[in-house]
């Protein structure tokens, strides 16, 4: 019953089953990806209408004459570096926390359930939460600080310093629940027998953290960090939704100028050279730093 | 002894609860002051002085926003019954079948995964126009699809993986072909996860933003998302209302939610990080 006779020739059924699905995923990948590669080197100029014809690295070339764009790839790296390690960071506090055996079960499973609560949240739904939450006339913590006499104006999207901050600990509210879930799903994989050896031998909570749940969770840790460098490196909803990178190109981040060049300008290829760079930053990246921590 | 470990747990209990406090306390936020009446300020006391139901009744006037919601409703649920079509049969063949290949077509739903949903979004733009499909729900039902069916594979996989393979075979024995066998037999026994991979695609398409704005721009065709993002940007905001809308577009998205966050866990964990 394994197998089926197709086109006079045997074949095993598990290919008619896996092929739908595995043949609609790979059109709808492989074909934009190359796609956009294609992109990048044979279109130039604005709309759609492209005429086939190879221009090589002109539009690489143009996208390192762009004044800012050393600033924009910086931004970009200080965005995905600090949301990584605050959404691991706060995830596996979360994740230990929440794991505790001897309080109550059901309390436990209240409190992961409303840290999951932000994740099931619309990328727009939480922008439009923050902005309005921040906002400098209306929003709560300005009107509350002006009560209390404060001149301070508080509009931290407003105000190029603080405002690559202000997103990122936006992407952090939305996005760490899913880190903290993973991390606690891996935690719970580990043998309990461990513990409680370590127990005996007299290890306390610090020790037992730091000498059997991290270790064992190195692995778990390195794969969603590179996932997460990456993911938000090329990430752009939150972004666009609050500031579209302004004020002043103060938080435009790789992703909204790849977005920006698309859908703005029209400048579909120079767009693909922008976002082909920008993904190939996230891989080398992030190659480099798997390579440095494997060594250690 | 005892008493030090009393202690312990309390400050865990008080440390576990301040944190989950300010993890839901924005979105609690927003819902209080979707009942405050237009003249008062957003902090001019915890609660609304008044409770009102003017908001909601505002929002679900406006047709455009109605609209809005039946046309996500629309695009969501077909993306999810795509997804769920082409993941069960994806999923069978991978759980029920040893072939060559099977792991690295496996590990190709999620290595590609990774490739910049926002450079897919780029090609696929052109495609679009080119194929005339801008401005409809093909390309946006389409692209859902694509972006979730990794995990719903995965997901599937498990849930198929669950279903004991000598009730199949003990059926086909029986005399019943491979296809009723999976009607009558597999698929009612693995109904609960894959109606919870369902809804789960379900949120993630409901919630989506990049796809929905880059493949439509005619007011009448909008969907939630872009609606709600379309309006913050406008010179003069109704944000009681901005607010209104987000809690009615993702109020019930968060229930479903917790209804079934604990049946998706395995396909997260399997899926999500694969060593």
């Amino acid at each position: 019953m394994q197998t089926t006779k197709l086109f006079g020739r045997k074949i095993n059924l598990g290919y008619l089953f896996a092929s739908p699905g595995v043949l609609f995923f790979l059109l709808l990948v492989i074909y934009p990806a190359a796609y956009v590669i294609y992109l990048a080197f044979f279109s130039s100029g604005k709309g759609i209408a492209i005429e086939p014809a190879f221009i090589g690295f002109q539009n690489f070339a143009k996208v390192f004459q762009y004044s800012r764009i050393w600033q924009t790839i910086l931004h970009s790296f200080e965005y995905a570096g600090l949301v990584t390690l605050l959404n691991l960071t706060i995830g596996m506090l979360l994740a230990v926390l929440l794991n505790k055996p001897r309080l109550n079960i059901r309390f436990i499973h209240i409190a992961r359930t409303m840290v999951l609560v932000s994740w099931a949240l619309s990328p727009t739904v939480v922008a439009v939460m923050f902005k309005i939450m921040l906002h400098p006339q209306i929003g709560p913590i300005a009107q509350l600080l002006n009560m209390l006499g404060s001149n301070v104006t508080f509009d931290p999207l407003g105000n190029p310093k603080w405002v690559l901050l202000a997103i990122t600990l936006t992407n952090v509210y939305m996005y760490m629940p899913f880190y903290f879930l993973t991390l606690l799903a891996g935690i719970q994989a580990i043998n309990g027998d461990i513990y409680e050896a370590a127990l005996i031998d007299g290890a306390n909570e610090r020790q037992q953290f730091s000498r059997i749940t991290l270790p064992l969770m190195r692995n778990n840790l390195l794969t969603l960090m590179i996932f997460n460098f990456c993911a938000t490196f090329t990430y752009m909803d939150l972004t666009w939704i609050m500031t579209q990178g302004g004020p002043v190109f103060a938080s435009d981040v790789l992703a909204t100028y790849t977005y920006r060049t698309a859908f703005k300008s029209y400048c579909f290829g120079q767009a693909s050279a922008i976002g082909v760079i920008m993904f190939l930053i996230a891989i080398l990246f992030s190659a480099i730093v798997l390579r440095v921590m494997k060594k250690e | 002894m005892k008493q030090k470990k009393t202690c312990k747990a309390a400050i865990l209990y008080a440390l576990i609860t301040l944190i989950v406090l300010i993890l839901i306390s924005p979105y609690l936020w927003m819902v209080i002051n979707t009942f405050r009446s237009t003249g008062e300020t957003f902090a001019a006391s915890i609660l609304p002085k008044r409770f009102t139901l003017q908001n909601y009744r505002n929002v679900l006037a406006d047709a455009t926003t109605t609209h809005a919601i039946l046309n996500s409703l629309f695009c969501a649920f077909c993306a999810a019954l795509l997804t769920l079509l082409l993941a069960i049969t994806t999923s069978y063949g991978f759980s029920r079948f040893r072939f060559r290949g099977r792991e690295f077509l496996m590990s190709v739903f999620l290595s590609l995964r990774t490739f910049p949903v926002l450079l897919l979004a780029i090609a696929l733009f052109v495609v679009v126009v080119k194929l005339n499909l801008y401005n409809s729900y093909i390309p946006v039902i389409l692209a859902n699809t694509m972006l979730n069916l990794p995990f719903a594979v995965w997901n599937c996989i498990s849930v198929i993986d669950a279903v004991p393979f000598q009730v199949e075979e003990s059926a086909m024995v029986d005399g019943l072909n491979r296809m009723r066998t999976i009607f009558r037999i597999s698929l009612p026994m693995a109904l609960p996860g894959l109606v919870s991979t369902f809804t789960y695609v379900f949120i993630m398409s409901w919630n989506e933003y990049l796809f929905a704005m880059t493949f439509i721009s005619d007011n009448t065709k909008q969907l939630i998302t872009t609606r709600i993002a379309a309006n913050i940007s406008q010179f003069s905001v109704d944000y009681a209302g901005l607010l209104t809308t987000s809690v009615i577009a993702s109020l019930p998205i968060i229930l479903l939610f917790v209804f079934i966050q604990r049946y998706i866990i395995s396909g997260l964990t399997m899926g999500g990080v694969k060593e």
